[in-house]
């Protein structure tokens, strides 16, 4: 694979790689620094590349191995795909509102199983099709759809009983 | 379709990403799909305009990296080859003494009497011989 196929084919997946980096890593300077490195990574492998029968799945997977590296490495700072973060005072009403709700929604978030709530993010929150996600996890398409119905009908069913006190 | 059916789609897995898309950015749907996304937009990050150009320059610049790393590395390696070259030393084309003898005696052994040519004198006076061979 020369520099303009490399160009033309592998760096636009930056689109569909930086949410979920961003989201397995968190703060936005980590996740620009590990998207270099995974395209560094990639431009390194460009041979393999270049014959490889799906390159997005090949492109998805060393993002998330690499990620999963990193994390071994530090501390997370997103848990569940949220931030771990705690109320300031000094923030607006609708701030406040907000980490209320991201905070509602972690806790169901946990306790989704795992293999529907990774489903979940990597569908509602990366925006990657269904055979990005199965080359992803090495999950059949029929069982990611089965599996992120349940989690979304679970969420859903959840904040609806939540929202109906107020 | 209308939102009640695009809702039942979502739920079970159905709709495209473009479906959902437009899912997530219509206002009126039922209160927890507007929660949830909500919580997806703000927790959906997108990556900035200016990422893939930059990480286009920095994979131009391992490339000059990498040339200018193969040719110095050759450059290193012919300047090795030429000392090793120049400085190790080359076997003498001078032959020893008794080698050299050793080559004249194997030559002369290789002309022995009875190959020689029969010499036989036809004319000879105090100023001229004059001699016939054959062998």
């Amino acid at each position: 694979m020369n520099s303009r196929t490399f160009k033309e084919t592998i760096l636009p997946l930056t689109q569909k790689i930086y949410p979920m980096v961003h989201r397995m890593l968190g703060e936005t300077e980590n996740t620009n620094d590990a998207v270099q490195e995974i395209m560094l990574k990639l431009w390194s492998k460009r041979k393999q590349l270049s014959t490889h029968p799906n390159v997005t799945g090949f492109v998805l997977v060393t993002a998330r191995n690499h990620c999963f590296d990193l994390l071994k490495q530090r501390k997370p700072l997103y848990v569940n795909g949220v931030k771990n973060e705690s109320v300031d005072p000094r923030n607006t009403h609708n701030e406040i509102e907000w980490q209320e709700l991201n905070a509602i929604i972690k806790k169901l978030l946990k306790t989704l199983p795992e293999n529907q709530r990774i489903v979940l993010a990597l569908r509602d929150l990366d925006g990657l099709e269904f055979a990005e996600i199965a080359t992803a996890t090495g999950l059949k398409t029929e069982h990611i759809r089965v599996l992120l119905s349940r989690a979304r009908k679970q969420i859903s069913s959840k904040l609806k009983q939540n929202y109906s006190y107020e | 379709m209308n939102k009640e059916d695009l809702i039942n789609k979502y739920l079970n897995g159905e709709t495209s990403l473009e479906e959902e898309k437009e899912l997530f950015n219509t206002s009126d749907t039922d209160q927890a799909l507007e929660v949830w996304s909500h919580y997806v937009s703000k927790n959906r990050h997108d990556p900035p305009p200016t990422l893939e150009t930059s990480l286009w320059e920095k994979i131009l610049q391992k490339k000059k990296q990498q040339r200018l790393l193969y040719g110095l590395s050759g450059m290193a390696a012919s300047i090795l080859a030429f000392f090793i070259f120049w400085v190790t030393p080359k076997p003498s084309d001078q032959m020893s003494l008794s080698e050299k003898r050793q080559l004249l005696e194997n030559a002369q052994a290789l002309f022995n009497e009875e190959s020689q040519p029969q010499e036989e004198i036809i004319y000879s006076d105090e100023l001229i011989v004059i001699y016939s061979a054959s062998r």
